[in-house]
């Protein structure tokens, strides 16, 4: 299993947190993970779909299921750029990079506590809304800050009703993190799903696949994922705990 | 609507509240067969305050004037 010590959950959550990856090599073993997990206030554990032993050891050690996340991909040449209801979403549609700290903190502004409902912290009684919100703003910051990744807008009729962010690598563009502010009317949405292919040909990138991750847990942009003809490649049951120390 | 939501029947109670079918793709489904059938073109103010049946018709009737 492979440990990570999410020392930036700290400022998000305000917890000590750590994640636990099960590989496939790995076999269920309550000890060592309590041992890879002493001393941290809130636990991750990230199973490959069908690990029906790791399910059953995790209930017992009390762990929760939280979320599925889906682990999406498209061939860019499959996608259909003259779809009626891209077409629609796309109309008067520019993408700007986020690029000054003038942009990027002025769109940061719209992301409030709502427009992300579905994720495992916005679900969890353990966490708020607030919460939820705080950690999106808090790693679309870094990104910009570090520039680890391409931060845009998603502007129609030259408002902006949501932003983005992505990494492109070789030519694969991972779609990190996505959304339509809280008060972007409804089906607009489909932005989030369309922005890196409508960004990858009014940029002409050298891209052939889009990969990103949703969860479950979100059925309605699961939904438009699929309208989208994305292939759901790998499933991963996401556990969590929340230790009082 | 009732096309677009593909229910066997819908009046004029129906809206987001009570249509399941009336979710994010429903709506945008929904923009996309007004625009057809009207010939208009639906600005994102009034695709958010479509909400229910009398919102739609009332948005219609006054791309229409």
């Amino acid at each position: 299993m492979k440990v990570t010590n999410c020392t930036w959950e700290l400022a998000n959550l305000g917890r000590r947190t750590v994640e636990i990856l099960i590989e496939p090599t790995d076999a269920p073993d309550p000890t060592a993970l309590a041992q890879a997990t002493k001393g941290y206030e809130y636990i991750v554990v990230k199973v490959p779909a069908g690990r029906v032993d790791y399910n059953i050891m995790l209930a017992k050690e009390q762990y929760f299921l939280i979320e599925t996340q889906i682990s999406l991909t498209q061939n860019i040449s499959n996608f259909d750029f003259d779809d009626r209801l891209v077409r629609c979403v796309s109309r008067n549609l520019e993408l700007p990079i986020l690029e000054s700290d003038h942009d990027f903190y002025a769109a940061l502004e719209h992301v409030t506590p709502g427009m992300f409902v579905a994720d495992r912290i916005a679900l969890d009684p353990h966490f708020s809304l607030e919460d939820s919100c705080r950690r999106y703003k808090n790693w679309f910051t870094s990104a910009h800050n570090d520039r680890s990744a391409t931060v845009i807008g998603y502007k129609v009729n030259g408002t902006l009703v949501g932003m983005g962010m992505h990494r492109l690598v070789g030519d694969v563009l991972y779609g990190l993190l996505g959304g339509t502010f809280a008060d972007t009317p409804m089906g607009l949405g489909l932005l989030t799903v369309c922005a890196g292919q409508l960004f990858v040909r009014a940029n002409n990138l050298p891209v052939k696949t889009i990969e990103t991750n949703i969860s479950a847990n979100n059925t309605q942009v699961a939904e438009l994922y699929s309208y989208c003809h994305y292939t759901f490649r790998a499933y991963t049951q996401v556990y969590v705990k929340h230790v009082t120390i | 609507m009732q096309r677009v939501f593909e229910t066997p029947s819908l009046d004029a109670s129906c809206s987001q509240n009570n249509c399941p079918q009336w979710d994010s793709m429903g709506q945008l489904n929904l923009v996309v067969e007004l625009e057809t059938e009207f010939d208009i073109n639906l600005e994102p103010e009034e695709i958010g305050d479509m909400r229910c049946f009398d919102d739609v018709v009332r948005i219609v009737k006054s791309k229409q004037q």
